[in-house]
């Protein structure tokens, strides 16, 4: 009887904590398919904008932000952390993105490639990084108990994971909707198939640019805020050091194109993970896996699981 | 022995017979033509037959040697030389460089010698160098010898581009439209320039060709093609008042093509008139 | 008929004088100098040892990016597994140190193989997500296992006694480098330059011209790791150590990324920048202390805002180092897509020998890059 529970829980555990932990690939998935369906590119600094929505609502809440203690209230905090996030996007759109727009893709990946050094960069020298513990959970407003208990599993699903999941959930069908059904998201669309034309009936190419990589800096933002709270050490890098790779994998999985695609592979990504580490245990057994997965996948579906050109 | 075999040769895209059945033989010395229509399958011919695209069946026989899945470097190497519909050469080098590297396959030395230099290396190099140059005299390009080729002229890109196809050392030179961009003067002096170097080099050549004059005067042999088919295929002069091949072109049923080719009472009536009219301006 | 240049067409054969061949002999001479002076110092040395690795690492990177036109960003896996090689089997074997950078080489070049490989299938920007994964993968697995890390202590090796000196190993990586600069320009200008060219901008037409692009793109991967392998040996026995927490995340990444950087702003497919640009890259740590230590600098960058949280901890010059890479590297794509390389030409064409001009019209540097394009 008790063997029977063991094995259960063996191949139960992974499954929940697969789920769990693929929900926050899935968000940065979210915003890597969003910007490359409007740019065609992928943005290597999707994840930092999380790390810099991490420390910003970390130092706001407890310790100095820019020399000033100013000891927010935890949820002013993390919108004060969102909208820095978010600015950085911006700002990554307004003197990146916006100069290089005509050039060659492979000049604007290079292009967020320096921007992710420079963040990490930044970040150092802004934040007295060696202050930081840990962010608290985004729940730590009270609610300390568990959500509840997957049984099968034999795991406390807490209800910052909840949340995590919810906030994944609810992005995701937001963001199939705008592009289905909004006309800034059908813009988006025809600024990155025909950029002249879009410009010829009247589209904006500079506000749709502005507002994708606006949405993509919240998205990625958000990822942060959920999924660092309760993390040991929040340091520089640390989004792009967990979570980019899975990011980038997930998106692939989905078929790059596809915002569906973009949440189911971060979800097969953190089942990836977690199997693998409940099976395996030489280091850097995930960073193998994953690795394995994404290139079996290219190699026989070089459009993704999931997608296609629209 | 024929030069080209090309049997059954069929290739279908997605819901499109690109290719259906194409038979085309060219001999020694010779020069075909390849016309018809656009869209009618000319360079997916080429692109089977050097080797860019795999038919899903049919033959291609090179001196009676088997070449249909040959890759197209080894093609190369073997005497294929080919031109491209929107000019193929490397455009962020130099003129010089690109006849250089087109001599590819004739290079003796091998990648580790290259790497490590050498007297032998340097003698290949020169001689690279000198073929360069002779090739650029014999078209009148010396000029543009050191340019970097994404800044020339189209007329200028494609004369090199038929150089570079003659530094492959090539037996059979397979040319896709290489009047294309040319007015009358030019294209005849490039039919010219083919005959000459069919007797010069003994080279057999396969044309792709929109230009009537041109293929009147200098193909041997003419295949129409036409929705992946073959439509007719003889002597230029027999091919272009050939019905079909007209109509093909035209667009319309055989017997009204042939009927546009006379004049009729509205057009006698339509010239009159406009002679009479030119007759009063100049009066005035 | 043509258009035609007539500059080019008036333009006569430049001959050297004798004053000229002075000139340059002088300029060299004076370039040798200025590379031998570190011998004399000790740490400088180690420093100036780490910037050669780092222009290596440019001029490995360069073959696959600027030559072949692949984005990797994986490539301190190379550098690792060189390091990584030669560390233990000299470690664990006690080879001498010639035959255990050589298969430091080896191994590098192998495994170089395998990416090459892949790239066979996979091109543009999935092979540099691929690349990306590769980097992270391989060192946090490979170069994680206790047996390679003398249980996670980091395996120390030794130099031989003859090359005890740190300024003696720097003169080793000198040379080294001299020999691979000279390496690269054999690979330009004979058949093995042109055909990568030609493969990085239309496969189609380089096939017509008799390249086999599967051979030529193995043989541009292959000879990228083998330098960075050769690089990683270099780095193993400058430091004696070989720790894999230096190629781990967020090192690893970090540096993978510096490297395209280096790349970028000093000119893809340009070796001069790229050789310069990895210099700075590997001084700049020292340049910055040097910089921000000075007498007359410390009184008033204390109270600049943003920068004086310099002088909080010592880790920090790196990040600063990373942070003008990054400007630079905006300001290469933006204003000067030849980068470095496109500034050094005049200088450079001089040096071998041509005529002082500051725009020469053959100039085929910016237009590579330009050429170069993702597909996905």
């Amino acid at each position: 009887m008790i063997l029977a529970l063991n094995a259960q829980q063996q191949l139960g555990q992974p499954l929940v904590l697969g789920i769990i932990e693929g929900s926050v690939y899935g968000l940065i998935a979210l915003g890597l398919v969003l910007l490359y369906k409007s740019n065609r590119i992928f943005n290597f600094a999707q994840a930092e904008f999380g790390t810099i929505a991490a420390l910003t609502a970390y130092f706001a809440y407890n310790g100095k932000l820019f020399g000033i203690p100013w000891h927010m209230p935890w949820l002013v905090a993390v919108l004060v952390g969102i909208v820095l996030g978010t600015l950085s996007a911006v700002l990554t759109e307004r003197l990146v993105i916006r100069p290089l727009f005509r050039q060659p893709k492979v000049i604007l990946v290079v292009g967020t490639v320096g921007v992710l050094l420079a963040s990490i960069a930044v970040e150092y020298l802004v934040f007295p990084t060696q202050d930081t513990a840990s962010l608290p959970s985004v729940t730590d407003v009270g609610l300390k108990d568990p959500a509840f208990r997957v049984g099968f599993a034999a795991y406390n699903v807490s209800w910052e994971q909840v949340l995590t999941l919810v906030v994944l959930i609810a992005m995701a069908l937001g963001a199939v909707a705008f592009f289905r059904y909004s006309r800034q998201g059908t813009a988006i669309l025809a600024v990155s198939q025909e950029p002249t034309a879009a410009a010829t009936v009247g589209i904006s190419i500079g506000r749709v640019s502005l507002l994708t990589w606006t949405l993509a800096g919240f998205l990625g933002s958000v990822a942060g805020i959920v999924s660092i709270g309760g993390a040991p050490l929040l340091v520089p890098g640390i989004m792009t050091g967990t979570t980019l790779v899975g990011g980038i994998t997930a998106a692939v999985l989905g078929g790059v194109t596809s915002m569906p695609g973009a949440f189911l592979g971060g979800l097969l990504v953190g089942l990836v993970h977690q199997y693998t580490s409940a099976f395996f245990s030489f280091p850097g057994a995930q960073n193998v896996a994953v690795g394995l997965v994404l290139l079996v996948v290219l190699l026989a579906f070089p459009k993704g699981l999931l997608g296609s050109e629209t | 022995m024929s030069v080209l075999d090309v049997s059954g040769l069929s290739i279908r895209f997605g819901g499109l017979q690109a290719l259906d059945d194409l038979t085309l033989t060219v001999n020694e010395f010779e020069i075909v033509g390849l016309i018809g229509p656009n869209g009618a399958g000319k360079t997916t011919a080429f692109n089977c037959i050097t080797g860019f695209y795999k038919a899903d069946r049919g033959q291609v026989l090179y001196r009676g040697q088997d070449v249909t899945r040959t890759p197209p470097h080894k093609k190369a190497a073997m005497g294929f030389g080919r031109t491209f519909q929107n000019v193929g050469m490397v455009k962020s080098s130099t003129v010089l460089e690109n006849l250089k590297t087109a001599q590819h396959a004739r290079v003796q030395y091998d990648v580790v010698t290259g790497l490590l230099g050498g007297g032998r290396v340097a003698t290949e190099e020169r001689a690279l160098a000198e073929k360069a140059d002779a090739i650029l005299e014999m078209l009148g390009l010396q000029d543009v010898r050191d340019l970097r080729v994404g800044g020339l002229s189209y007329g200028t890109l494609k004369l090199l581009e038929l150089g570079c196809a003659l530094a492959t050392e090539p037996d059979v030179l397979l040319l896709d439209e290489p009047s294309s961009g040319m007015g009358p003067e030019e294209s005849h002096q490039l039919g010219e320039r083919l005959l000459e170097l069919r007797r010069a080099f003994g080279l057999t050549m396969l044309l792709i060709e929109h230009h009537v004059p041109l293929v009147l005067s200098v193909c041997d042999h003419v295949y129409v093609l036409n929705f992946g088919r073959l439509l007719a295929e003889g002597k230029p002069t027999v091919i272009q008042t050939h019905p079909e091949v007209v109509a093909a072109y035209l667009g319309g049923e055989a017997p009204e093509a042939l009927a546009e080719t006379h004049e009729t009472a509205e057009d006698e009536a339509l010239d009159e008139a406009t002679a009479a009219t030119r007759k009063k301006k100049r009066g005035a | 008929m043509t258009a035609v240049s007539t500059s080019t067409a008036a333009r006569m054969p430049y001959r050297l004088s004798g004053a000229g061949v002075a000139a340059r002999g002088l300029a060299y001479l004076g370039l040798g100098v200025v590379l031998f002076l570190p011998w004399f110092t000790t740490d400088f040395s180690k420093t100036c040892s780490l910037a050669v690795i780092y222009a290596l690492m440019g001029l490995s990177l360069n073959i696959v990016v600027g030559y072949t036109g692949q984005l990797s960003l994986g490539h301190q896996g190379f550098l690792g597994l060189g390091a990584l090689v030669t560390a233990n089997v000299v470690f664990k074997a006690n080879l001498p140190i010639w035959l255990a950078m050589t298969l430091g080489v080896l191994a590098a070049m192998a495994v170089a193989l395998v990416l090459g490989l892949v790239a066979l299938r996979i091109t543009g920007l999935y092979l540099s997500l691929i690349t990306l994964v590769f980097g992270s993968a391989i060192t946090s697995s490979l170069f994680a296992l206790a047996t390679f890390t003398d249980n996670n202590s980091g395996v120390k090796i030794q130099r031989p006694s003859y090359l005890a000196d740190n300024g003696d190993w720097y003169l080793v990586c000198v040379a080294v480098l001299l020999a691979v600069f000279y390496l690269d320009y054999r690979l330009t200008i004979s058949k093995v330059g042109r055909a990568l060219l030609a493969l990085k901008e239309n496969e189609r037409v380089a096939e017509a011209f008799g390249i086999g692009v599967t051979s030529y793109k193995l043989i541009a991967f292959a000879l990228s790791g083998a330098i960075a392998g050769l690089a990683g040996g270099l780095y193993a026995f400058r430091g004696e150590l070989y720790s894999e927490k230096d190629f781990q995340d967020p090192n690893g990444f970090t540096l993978a990324l510096l490297f395209v950087v280096m790349c970028v702003v000093g000119g893809l497919g340009n070796r001069l920048g790229v050789v310069v640009a990895g210099l700075f890259f590997g001084l700049i740590n020292e340049l910055l202390d040097d910089f921000f230590y000075a007498g007359w600098v410390k009184p008033w960058m204390h109270h600049v805002p943003f920068l004086s949280s310099y002088y909080d901890s010592d880790v920090k010059a790196s990040y600063l180092a990373s942070l003008i890479g990054a400007l630079l590297l905006l300001q290469t794509l933006i204003f000067n897509r030849g980068g470095l390389g496109a500034q050094l030409r005049p200088l450079s064409r001089w040096m071998t020998g041509h005529r002082f001009e500051l725009h020469d019209e053959s100039d085929a540097g910016i237009a590579a890059v330009e050429g170069s394009s993702v597909r996905a």
